[in-house]
Formats: C-alpha cells, sequence, structure tokens
C-alpha cells in the first residue's frame, strides 16, 4: 500500500535550488534510503518530510492525508514522524530513561504506560541497564542507541534517519547498521534513510534512490542500481569504478550489444534500459575494480596490459594496470595469493554482465581524456534519466 | 574594573574556545619531562620573576587585607575583629543593601536581557544587529557616567524627565526619584543586563537545532519545546550570567556612591570607602572584605563550574540554522522594547550628559540663552587639575596595561611551554583578581604600600600597581588564548633553522600574537582611563585621576562640567574603540572571521579555559 508520496517537491535557498522537482512514492513497511553526495538535496528532502522545511511548491502526503500542498501544512509536531539526526541530538539535561520516555510523556499516555513503552524500547536497543544515565556518560554507539530508542518509543508512521551513522567509527558503524536493519525486519516499520556511505546504502534498502544536484537519478533494488547504473555519477555514487569508452561492434540482440573494449577486448554488455545504441556508437561503459580478472600473459593478446601499481592490503591486492589505448590505467584487485608485481605482463578479462552502458549527456567530464565522446553518437538525444526515473517509482 | 573583567570572560565563554594541545594538563610530571629549547636555569628564572611581579601586584595586598583583619590593637594575633561584623549597624545595614540592590538588578538584568537575547537571535525583529551591537556597547559604556545622565533626567528637583512630565500632566511633585534603592536598581540593570544578555545569547544561538526538531518530532507543541529543551539546554549560561550580575552589583561602587549619596545610602563598597575616610578604620575595613572575597570566590567558582559543565554541554551538535520565531505584527512590539532599552541605557543618559555640556545653568531651563557651545570645555580645560588628571589617566592607562601584558605574555609562556605541576596555579592566579572588588584591591593596596617602608600613599605608583594588577585577568585571557592557537612547532620550526630564541620571539611568536595582544591592550586602555573603584579609594588630593576629578565635580554637582568632562572621557573610549575595530578587522585569517561575525572584536577573543 503507497505511504508517503512527494510529488513534484521543490526548495531553493537564495537562488540556488537544492531539491528540483523530487517525485517518489514509499510503500508500506519499506526502507528506502536517499543516497548523494552533500549538497544533493537528501538531507532537505528529508527535513521536508519531516516538516522542518517548507517546500517552495509541490506536495507530500502520508496515506490519504495532505501533509503539505497549496495553503496545507502541517506542523511537525502533529506528522508523527521520528527523527534521528545525524548529531543524535539527546538532550543534555535529560536521563537516558527521560530523554526516551520524552515522546510518551508529552502524549499524556499516564506514566505507567510510559515507563512500560520506555522500558521496551531500551530493551530493544539493549541499553536496558543505562537507563539513568546521562548523554555525556556514554558512548558514540549507546547515544545512538538512545536516540533511536527514543524516535520508535512513539510507534512513529515514518522513521527518518539522517545521516545517523556518519559520527561513529567503523566497526560501531557495521554493528549499528545490523542493528538497525535488525530493527526495520522486526517492526516493519516504514523507514527514509539519508546517506552518502554506499555500503550503508546498499545494505539497508529495500529500494534505493540516488540523487543529484536536487533532483532524482536513479531509482530501484540495490543490486539492480549497482548492477546496472544508468550514468556515470550513479556508477561512481556506489563505489570504485572504472569508466571506459566502448564501442559497439554489431546491431543490439536480446542478449545485449556487442562491444569493444579499448585493448581490443570484446564482450556483449546487457542492453540499457533507456538508451537505443546502433552499431558504430560509441558509448560509455562502467565496469567494477573486481569484476576485472588478470592473468599472465604476453603483449599482443587481447586485453594484453602491463601493472603499473600494486597495492598489497592483506586479504586483497589493488593493482593499476595501463591499457594500450587508455589515458588512466585501469583499477582492479585481485587474491593476495599468486599477486602480480610491478611492471609485469598481464591479460586483463571481462565479463559481458558486469559491463553497464552508461548515458551520459553531452559535456560530461568522463571521457574528456580522449576523442570518444558519447555525446556525439545517438547517446545524445537520451532523455534526462531523473523525469523517467522518478515517473516509474511513482 | 574587576566587573567588567569577569563580564569579558563568560562572554567570550560562550563563543569558541582555545584548545591548547601543549596545556599542563597533559605534560608528564616534572622530573621525567623532557627538557626542551630552554635550560632549566632560564625557567627557574622566569617562574620567579613571574612569582614576584604576581605577589606584588596582587598577592601581598591582598594577603595584608586577610593579614589586617586578625591583627588585634596590641599587634598580637586575634579573631576578635570579626565580632565587629555583628556589633556595628552600619555595616550590617550595608551588607543588607547590597544584597537588596544586587537580587533587584538580577531581576531587572533578566528582564531585559533574556527578552531582548530572543528576540535578536531568535526571532525575524527587525534591526537584529543594531540591537546586538548596542547591547554590547552598553557593556563597554561607563556605568557610573550614565549614574550622572540619570540624575540630570530623574533628579527630584531639577530631572529634565520629572519636571517635563509634571508639566505635561500637571503634577505637584515630581513622578521619579533616582536617589533611591529603585534608582540603584534600575541604572544597574541597564548597565549590567549585557552579562546576562551576552551568554544567553551565544547559548540561544549554539544550541543545535536537531535538539529542539527531535522533540517536534515527538509530538511537543512550540511552547513545550520551549519549556522542556530550550530553557534547561540555556538555563547554565543564564545562571551563570545572573551570578555575574549579582557579584558586579553587590560591588560596584561608582553609580551606587552617586546615587545613594544624598539620601546616605549605603553598601558594601561605599561604606569600605566611609571607613577608610579620617580617622580610617582600617582593620575594620578589612574585616568586613574577607567574607566578601570568600563569597565571591565561591560564586565564581560556580559560575565556571556552569559555564564548562559537561553534563549540560551539547554533545557533537553542529551548529546549523536556527528556528526563526515569526513574530507577526507582535515584531513592531518587540522593536519598541528594544528600542526603550537602548533609549534607555544609551541615549537618554549620555545624551544628556551632551546636552547638559551646553549649559550655562542648569537651574535655568533649556533654550538659546541658556546655550553656551565651549564655555564648560574651556572651563574644564582651563583648570590646570583636569589637565594634570588627564595626563596622570593617559600615563596610568598606558603604564598598567603595558606591565599587566607583560606579566600576562611571561605567565602564558610559562603555561604553554614549560612543564611543570605548578602551571596550573598560574592559571588560576591570573584569574584570581577577578574575585577581587576594586575597593577590596584598593584596601590592600593602601595597607601594604601607603604607608613606610614603601611610603606610595597617593602617589602614581601605588595607582599604577592598582591598574596593572586589575587588569591581569582579562589580559591573560587573551594573552593565553592566543598562545594556545599558536603551536609550539612554529616556534621549533624557526629554532630549527638556526634563529634565536629572542629571534624566534620578536619574527614568530609576537607577530603571531599580536591580534590578542592589541585586543586585550585596547580593552585594559579604556577600562583603566575611567578606572574609579579604586582610583578613589588610593585618591589623597595629589595624583588626580579623570574619573576621581569626575566624581569630585558631581559632589560637588557641578553638573555642566560633569557634562563636559564626561563627553570628553567618551569620546575618547569611543575614539580607541573604533581604531581597536579597525585594526583587528584588517588581521587576516580565522581571527578577522571571528571579529566581522560580532559587533565588538575586542569581547570576542576566547579566554583560557578555567584552571
Amino acid at each position: 500500500m503507497t505511504h508517503l508520496v512527494l510529488s513534484r517537491l521543490t526548495k531553493s535557498f537564495g537562488a540556488a535550488p537544492v531539491v528540483d522537482g523530487v517525485d517518489l512514492s514509499i510503500q508500506e513497511g519499506e526502507a528506502v534510503v536517499l543516497l548523494g553526495p552533500s549538497g544533493c538535496g537528501k538531507t532537505t528532502c528529508l527535513r521536508m518530510i519531516a516538516g522542518f522545511e517548507r517546500p517552495d511548491s509541490g506536495e507530500i502526503r502520508l496515506r490519504d492525508q495532505v501533509l503539505v500542498g497549496g495553503r496545507t501544512f502541517v506542523p511537525p509536531e502533529r506528522r508523527r514522524m521520528s527523527v534521528v539526526f545525524q548529531s543524535y541530538a539527546l538532550w543534555p539535561h535529560l536521563s537516558v530513561r527521560e530523554n526516551v520516555g520524552y515522546g510518551p510523556t508529552t502524549a499524556k499516555v499516564g506514566r505507567t504506560e510510559v515507563r512500560r513503552r520506555t522500558d521496551e524500547a531500551l530493551a530493544m536497543v539493549q541499553l536496558d541497564g543505562l537507563a539513568d544515565r546521562y548523554a555525556h556518560q556514554l558512548s558514540g554507539g549507546q547515544q545512538q542507541r538512545v536516540a533511536l530508542a527514543r524516535a520508535l518509543v512513539n510507534d512513529p508512521a515514518l522513521l527518518l534517519l539522517d545521516e545517523p551513522l556518519s559520527n561513529l567509527d567503523t566497526r560501531l558503524r557495521e554493528e549499528m547498521r545490523s542493528e538497525i536493519k535488525r530493527i526495520h525486519r522486526s517492526l516493519g516499520v516504514t523507514m527514509v534513510y539519508v546517506t552518502h556511505d554506499q555500503a550503508e546504502a546498499l545494505s539497508l534498502a529495500d529500494r534505493l534512490v540516488v540523487m543529484h544536484s536536487g533532483r532524482i537519478v536513479q531509482v530501484g533494488a540495490p543490486e539492480d542500481v549497482y548492477r546496472h547504473p544508468r550514468t556515470s555519477f550513479v556508477a561512481r555514487a556506489l563505489g570504485a569504478t572504472n569508466l571506459l569508452p566502448a564501442t559497439a561492434c554489431g546491431p543490439s540482440s536480446p542478449e545485449g550489444v556487442p562491444l569493444r573494449l579499448p585493448g581490443g577486448i570484446t564482450v556483449t554488455a546487457p542492453r540499457p534500459a533507456d538508451v537505443a545504441v546502433q552499431a558504430g556508437d560509441v558509448v560509455a561503459v562502467s565496469i567494477r575494480p573486481v569484476d576485472l580478472r588478470l592473468s599472465s600473459g604476453s603483449p599482443g593478446a587481447a586485453g594484453a596490459a602491463r601493472v603499473s601499481e600494486a597495492l598489497f592490503f592483506g586479504d586483497h591486492v589493488q593493482y593499476a594496470v595501463d591499457l594500450p589505448g587508455l589515458a588512466e590505467p585501469l583499477k582492479t584487485t585481485g587474491p593476495s595469493l599468486g599477486r602480480f608485481d610491478v611492471g609485469q605482463d598481464v591479460v586483463v578479462q571481462v565479463d559481458g554482465t558486469a559491463v553497464a552502458i552508461v548515458s551520459d549527456g553531452p559535456g560530461s567530464p568522463v571521457l574528456g581524456q580522449d576523442d570518444h565522446h558519447p555525446g556525439s553518437s545517438a547517446t545524445a538525444g537520451a532523455p534526462l534519466p531523473p523525469a523517467p526515473a522518478g515517473r516509474s517509482a511513482a | 574594573m574587576t566587573l567588567s573583567h569577569s563580564a569579558t570572560s563568560t562572554v567570550s565563554e560562550a563563543g569558541p574556545r582555545a584548545r591548547s594541545a601543549s596545556g599542563p594538563a597533559g605534560g608528564p610530571t616534572p622530573g621525567r619531562a623532557p627538557r626542551r629549547r630552554r635550560s632549566t636555569g632560564f625557567e627557574r628564572a622566569m617562574r620567579v620573576v613571574w612569582t614576584l611581579a604576581l605577589l606584588a601586584l596582587v598577592g601581598y595586598p591582598i594577603a595584608q587585607v586577610f593579614g589586617q583583619s586578625i591583627v588585634a590593637e596590641d599587634g598580637g594575633i586575634t579573631l576578635s575583629n570579626y565580632a565587629l561584623l555583628g556589633t556595628e549597624p552600619q555595616l550590617l545595614a550595608a551588607i543588607r543593601n547590597s544584597l537588596w540592590i544586587a537580587c533587584g538588578t538580577v531581576l531587572g538584568s533578566l528582564l531585559i536581557g533574556l527578552p531582548l537575547a530572543w528576540f535578536t537571535v531568535r526571532t525575524d525583529m527587525p534591526m537584529r544587529r543594531f540591537f546586538r551591537g548596542s547591547a554590547v556597547l552598553t557593556f563597554a559604556a561607563p556605568s557610573f557616567i550614565a549614574a550622572l545622565g540619570w540624575v540630570l533626567l530623574l533628579g527630584p528637583r531639577n530631572g529634565v524627565l520629572n519636571t517635563t512630565l509634571m508639566s505635561i500632566f500637571g503634577l505637584e511633585e515630581s513622578p521619579f526619584n533616582i536617589f533611591t534603592a529603585w534608582g540603584i536598581i534600575f541604572v544597574l540593570s541597564l548597565f549590567l543586563y549585557p552579562l546576562v544578555f551576552l551568554p544567553v545569547s551565544a547559548a540561544l544561538e549554539g544550541i543545535d537545532p536537531a535538539l529542539e526538531h527531535a522533540a517536534a518530532s515527538l509530538g511537543a507543541s512550540r511552547w513545550r519545546v520551549l519549556r522542556t529543551v530550550t530553557f534547561p539546554v540555556i538555563a547554565p549560561a543564564l545562571i551563570a550570567g545572573a551570578i555575574l550580575v549579582f557579584v558586579s552589583s553587590a560591588i560596584i561602587f561608582g553609580p551606587v556612591a552617586i546615587l545613594g549619596a544624598p539620601t546616605g545610602f549605603q553598601t558594601i563598597p561605599t561604606v569600605l570607602l566611609s571607613l577608610m575616610q579620617f580617622p580610617p578604620r582600617i582593620e575594620v575595613a578589612a574585616v568586613i572584605s574577607v567574607p566578601i572575597l570568600v563569597i565571591i570566590a565561591a560564586l565564581l567558582l560556580i559560575q565556571r563550574k556552569l559555564v564548562g559543565g559537561r553534563r549540560f554541554t551539547v554533545i557533537g551538535g553542529k551548529p546549523g540554522r536556527q528556528d526563526v520565531t515569526h513574530l507577526g505584527a507582535g515584531r513592531y512590539l518587540a522593536v519598541a522594547f528594544c528600542t526603550a532599552v537602548v533609549g534607555l541605557s544609551l541615549v537618554l543618559p549620555f545624551g544628556m550628559l551632551l546636552v547638559t555640556s551646553f549649559r550655562k545653568a542648569l537651574g535655568r531651563p533649556l533654550g538659546w540663552d541658556n546655550f553656551t557651545l565651549t564655555g564648560n570645555y574651556e572651563e574644564v580645560f582651563g583648570r590646570p587639575l583636569i589637565a594634570a588628571a588627564m595626563g596622570n589617566s593617559f600615563a596610568l592607562a598606558i603604564g598598567g596595561t603595558l606591565l599587566a601584558l607583560l606579566v600576562a605574555l611571561l605567565a602564558s609562556w610559562l603555561v604553554h611551554r614549560t612543564k611543570a605541576r605548578s602551571n596550573a596555579l598560574i592559571v588560576g592566579a591570573m584569574a584570581a583578581p577577578l574575585a577581587f572588588p576594586g575597593a577590596v584591591l584598593g584596601i590592600g593596596l593602601i595597607i601594604a604600600y601607603a604607608a613606610q617602608p614603601f611610603g606610595l600613599g597617593g602617589t602614581l605608583t601605588i595607582l599604577l600597581i592598582a591598574y596593572a594588577g586589575s587588569a591581569l585577568p582579562l589580559t591573560f585571557a587573551y594573552v593565553h588564548a592566543g598562545m594556545g592557537q599558536i603551536g609550539a612547532e612554529v616556534e621549533e620550526a624557526s629554532r630549527g633553522l638556526g634563529a634565536s630564541w629572542a629571534r624566534t620571539w620578536r619574527r614568530i611568536t609576537v607577530p603571531l600574537l599580536r591580534p590578542s595582544l592589541l585586543a586585550a591592550g585596547l580593552l585594559n586602555f579604556v577600562l583603566l582611563f575611567r578606572e574609579l573603584e579604586m582610583s578613589v579609594f588610593l585618591y589623597t588630593g595629589a595624583n588626580p585621576t579623570v574619573a576621581t576629578v569626575l566624581y569630585n565635580l558631581a559632589s560637588e554637582s557641578l553638573y555642566q562640567r560633569v557634562g563636559a568632562l564626561s563627553v570628553v572621557i567618551l569620546l575618547i573610549n569611543i575614539v580607541v574603540t573604533v581604531i581597536a575595530m579597525r585594526l583587528l578587522d584588517r588581521r587576516p585569517g580565522e581571527s578577522a572571521r571571528r571579529s566581522r561575525r560580532s559587533p565588538s572584536v575586542v569581547l570576542d577573543t576566547p579566554p583560557e579555559e578555567a584552571a
């Protein structure tokens, strides 16, 4: 059932648009993650959903109630949405119990009920023993748990999380990530989660929303967006990747598009969803470093290259390899056993399913270093990604 | 003097703090500390010089106050002097009056400072910056001169406001009398409210907006958010400010002396002055000073704890955009309130003095026949006494400032660049004069230095010692903070390239410290130039200063000359302040950005961490 709908939401601070026509609908019980670099408008979206910012135009609906639209503006305290803030925002003058009990106390549910709900929420985040402490007596992870308990205690219609893990160290972050996942699964609460961390985004999302410059650029299941980024921006937003030019060397077929990559490698890549590729077109492709395999080989073979850098990380080795015809070295990783040395001749191989054709508009810096410009080909006529993405979600 | 010092440190405590990497706390024990840069002998010598300087300026006089309070008439040691506290009705009345004035002024300052802070920080009231700047200006304005202005406005017989109101409403009697306890509370509240306003508005600005948003998203109404989140979070700043107002108003001399004199209303500092006049009863003065020192020190310690307390510190929040309350039509009410505050604290009293300085006679109504452009000024400058006072005040303010800067530089060098367990003591000792009311320090100096073997009574030297000693806390706060921001590494880099220690100081350390030195120096000059609290105790007839001359002119009711001299003093204050702003604004980098953000450059440099 559709739970929350944002339609044509815009907001600017001064002259600069921060959110520029966002359409999104969220199902009940779904975990939606907004991913993007700082300044892409994801936090402003969240704050508009919570009611801390007033959109310039557009509409927000929760179930059948209009929260914002036309002359309507429901203030934050009447939206039944809980927010977990990046800074945790625990009240320093209240104990853990008083922090968590603030919601039920405000709702005037009676002392025993406040206590029951508070205890329940604290148990859920495994903080039963620390109820009488103050925020400054807790570790960062514990503070985060209190903030989570405080947000969950009122049984919110929507749980909003604004980069909640970015103040934690790596180990705690991983721990809290699975904690949030567990709580979401067990409570089934609808969740909007804002982050710039691709690992958080990929692991927590039921549906991933990638944002750029105030617009949604791609929406989909995390795996799908990871495997089939529509633009180089999305490809890079979800982790390290190699962006290279490729030439279509045959007509598209249901099996895919036959491509010739630099270094003479030929593959059949999956057909992109929204770009028609003709034989002879030059396109941009994204290939993740882990999907490139190195094997020993001699110069002259297809995909022959030379290792220019090898960094040992214990469990794996990171390589940079020079492929003839490419200005930038390819990034790839390999097992630490049987590693290659700098200067060694290798052969690069890649599976066609790991190659994603991305559509980047003219002027994109991706392939600026050589004369292969995707903008000069059929992709130039491709529609801008955000619009279809947003609509298909709605 | 002392008042302004304590005030300044609170103001800036709310601002960015300097955290010194090389502070004393983290250092290893002195025995095992690696000795770098300086030889042990040099360090020891510096430590001795600093200790002697501090003892001479502050330690010895204050010790003398304690000593005098337990000396019996026959020269033995006794506690029986303290029995005087119970038997002298004059003392009890003064203490009661001080408490009454202090409580009233705290209430008055809260009533002015809190709404003003909220209006200027969290609403869409127009002219917010202007009102904010005015509050800071008020803080730097001399309150005893303002009290003189209020005498002219609300004096029971000839007060201009009183006579105006009487003629408008056809009253038989003047509606207000400034020569009452209420009048004193009124004037003090208008001048001490910045002590509440500045920390509270800084706290309101510094709250992580998420704290309030979190409450709103949990269903709390705006009023409930204000009551359960905003107010408790700013409460420590509020209480700390209120403590400063309490202490300051209980021991302030100038306005109370001027407004209390006609009815013989005395508070602690004025009764202390009368005890020091002929025949002097120094042991009584000492006996009343000691408990006051103890109480003030305790209150200031509490205040520091509150400001630095961890329990109330907002954790991990980045200051964001605060929610602004839209006042609607209420904006005009807010502007009216703020305008009234500025009018009452600055425009009316100082404006009245300006007007008076152009009057021929006080008794006759305002008008062209009662106008003289230069008459009063000629009168003022024509008198050799006043010319001498000007010279003395200039020399003393500059000398006191420089001496304090030297001691402060030495102290902060010891704290930041040497490792010894006693370094923590230095920080505490440099802040200690905050707890000494000008009256008490003055009495201590008289006991210590006035008689033989020093024989400094009434000399410029004793005034210089007084000025320098009282300027120490403020000066040290600036220099210490500035030094904390200069890592030892920049000095080591210079030394590593072959520069001597002296050259390193001249080329690296002092230039980097320049903004702090300049800010401390200029602010001290402004405050010391018009110093009254101690001068009035140390004044014996020779060596007048502008403040004592002004005070005497007021006692003789020569108000046209009071007006003219006040205008001159204020002009000098303003000129120096403007120069300070110009100089400090021109410096590059972090400090310049900080100074632009605040209307008061000089009040915005971070002070030392509490010891």
